[in-house]
């Protein structure tokens, strides 16, 4: 068969997760702290000439064909900047301003959030709902009222008294960190506590969703998918012709 | 069928789900001492891309509804039978065996077995000692008693404009830093610009999820005419 109909499938399939991104980028618009997702493709040939390299085997391997057609995901990028921050008036919500991430402490688990909508649980702890507790310089925080002040390095304070700092942990490669759900980032690599943090109170962080970005690269994928099947519609026009024409004994 | 569709759905719902949350807000911008709703969302489940590191989500969901326990504006209504609470605080209204909290303070005297009790709703409202509280004469003072909670997110609303504890462990005492104002009400803590700022964002974003419901579906289309 033509190596071009393999190369328009690869395409139409890598539109197609192109798409599934961009909606899962719409769908979470209104998710506080969510952070958009960029899909990174790449051609088939040069990531295997790529990992033939890496792999140390073959360092002076030369290319199998220079032609690779085949379209893949490589990665999907997260972009880490900064959301839009929305005042909700509620005590217990947090954003973030600057670089850094909210540590929660789910059983044990370490997981990091951008997501500042807290909540005081039912022992009196700070706890992200459905997830875990918020992790103060000392650990889990207890506040036990939702009536306190808050100083913007972190500080909570209850009755004149600091009850605990809201610890900030960045990593020096985002990479490193991987969704996991409800909001969630996991990672393998130790993180740095932040020096000097700043957070606001009574704010949270929106999504860093652009819609018309999404929305253009929609229409885009649509259109690309579209012209690729297109083009697979020719080619099965020309077999066609080659094997119900050329191919006749009259 | 592609997973865009099933994600779109899910951003559909959720912002059906927000529009709800807002929608009761907004019904209720005249309703004294109505505290407003807030939803939150978190995303869901991240799976791999086939052969690849890939991750992609599965769109997002309502989370939690959290109560905003701002300070209303307080009215004069010159009613004798109307409270409203400076500060934080609540009035706690007894029916049968529970008692329940709320802020409207439109209280109504009514005649039961013979004696007139101030009550809200068809339950007590109690003063400082907890006990129910009896009028006998219309110019005497009512001591309405304020209450407060350590953590006013334990209350979950019920309904009627009324909170019930929702955590065993929560205890309530009598506050000593709020006071009930008499012949005055609570307006709702509603801000009717902010809420329709947010309709038209819930509405857009709806919008939007439902164009990649109809994109996922032209490509279905686009797909099942390959061969024709």
């Amino acid at each position: 068969m033509s190596r071009g109909l393999y190369a328009l499938t690869s395409g139409m399939l890598t539109q197609q997760r192109k798409i599934d991104i961009s909606s899962n980028n719409i769908s979470n618009l209104n998710t506080a702290g969510y952070k958009k997702e960029q899909a990174v493709t790449t051609t088939f040939g040069n990531l295997l000439i790529n990992k033939y390299k890496q792999d140390g085997i073959y360092e002076e391997s030369t290319p199998l064909n220079s032609v690779s057609m085949i379209r893949i995901m490589e990665e999907n990028n997260t972009i880490h900047s900064q959301g839009n921050l929305e005042e909700t008036g509620s005590a217990t919500d947090f954003a973030i301003m600057g670089a850094g991430f909210f540590s929660i402490n789910d059983n044990g688990n370490t997981f990091y959030t951008r997501n500042g909508s807290f909540n005081i649980d039912e022992e009196g702890y700070l706890a992200l709902k459905n997830a875990g507790r918020v992790q103060g310089e000392y650990g889990d925080i207890y506040v036990g009222t939702d009536k306190f002040d808050f100083v913007d390095d972190g500080s909570i304070i209850v009755d004149d008294e600091v009850v605990d700092k809201i610890a900030l942990y960045d990593f020096v490669d985002y990479n490193s960190l991987n969704k996991a759900g409800e909001g969630m980032l996991a990672s393998a690599e130790e993180p740095n506590l932040v020096e000097s943090p700043k957070i606001t109170n009574k704010t949270i962080e929106r999504s860093n969703v652009d819609v018309t970005k999404e929305m253009t690269g929609l229409m885009s994928s649509q259109r690309a998918l579209q012209t690729a099947s297109q083009a697979l519609k020719m080619y099965d026009l020309i077999q066609e012709k080659a094997v119900s024409e050329i191919g006749k004994l009259n | 069928m592609i997973k865009a569709y099933y994600t779109a759905t899910n951003g559909a719902v959720s912002n059906q789900n927000y529009l709800d949350v807002m929608s009761n807000n907004i019904a209720n911008i005249q309703t004294d001492g109505y505290k407003k709703s807030k939803a939150e969302f978190s995303d869901l489940l991240y799976t791999n891309i086939k052969g690849t590191q890939t991750q992609v989500g599965s769109g997002s969901r309502l989370n939690k509804v959290d109560t905003i326990f701002n300070q209303g504006a307080p009215y004069s209504t010159g009613n004798e039978t109307d409270f409203a609470i400076q500060g934080d605080g609540f009035f706690a209204v007894q029916f049968d065996d529970n008692t329940y909290f709320t802020r409207g303070g439109s209280f109504e005297e009514i005649n039961v077995d013979g004696e007139n009790y101030l009550m809200y709703h068809g339950g007590y409202v109690l003063d400082e000692n907890e006990e129910p509280i009896l009028i006998e004469n219309k110019d005497d003072e009512i001591n309405v008693g304020v209450f407060v909670l350590a953590n006013n997110s334990d209350l979950q609303k019920i309904g009627n404009n009324l909170f019930e504890i929702a955590n065993e462990d929560a205890e309530y005492s009598l506050s000593e830093n709020s006071s009930a104002m008499r012949g005055y009400l609570e307006s709702s803590g509603v801000e009717i610009s902010d809420e329709m700022v947010k309709m038209i964002e819930i509405q857009r974003a709806f919008q939007l999820n439902s164009k990649v419901i109809q994109t996922s579906d032209e490509i279905e289309q686009t797909i099942n005419s390959l061969r024709n």
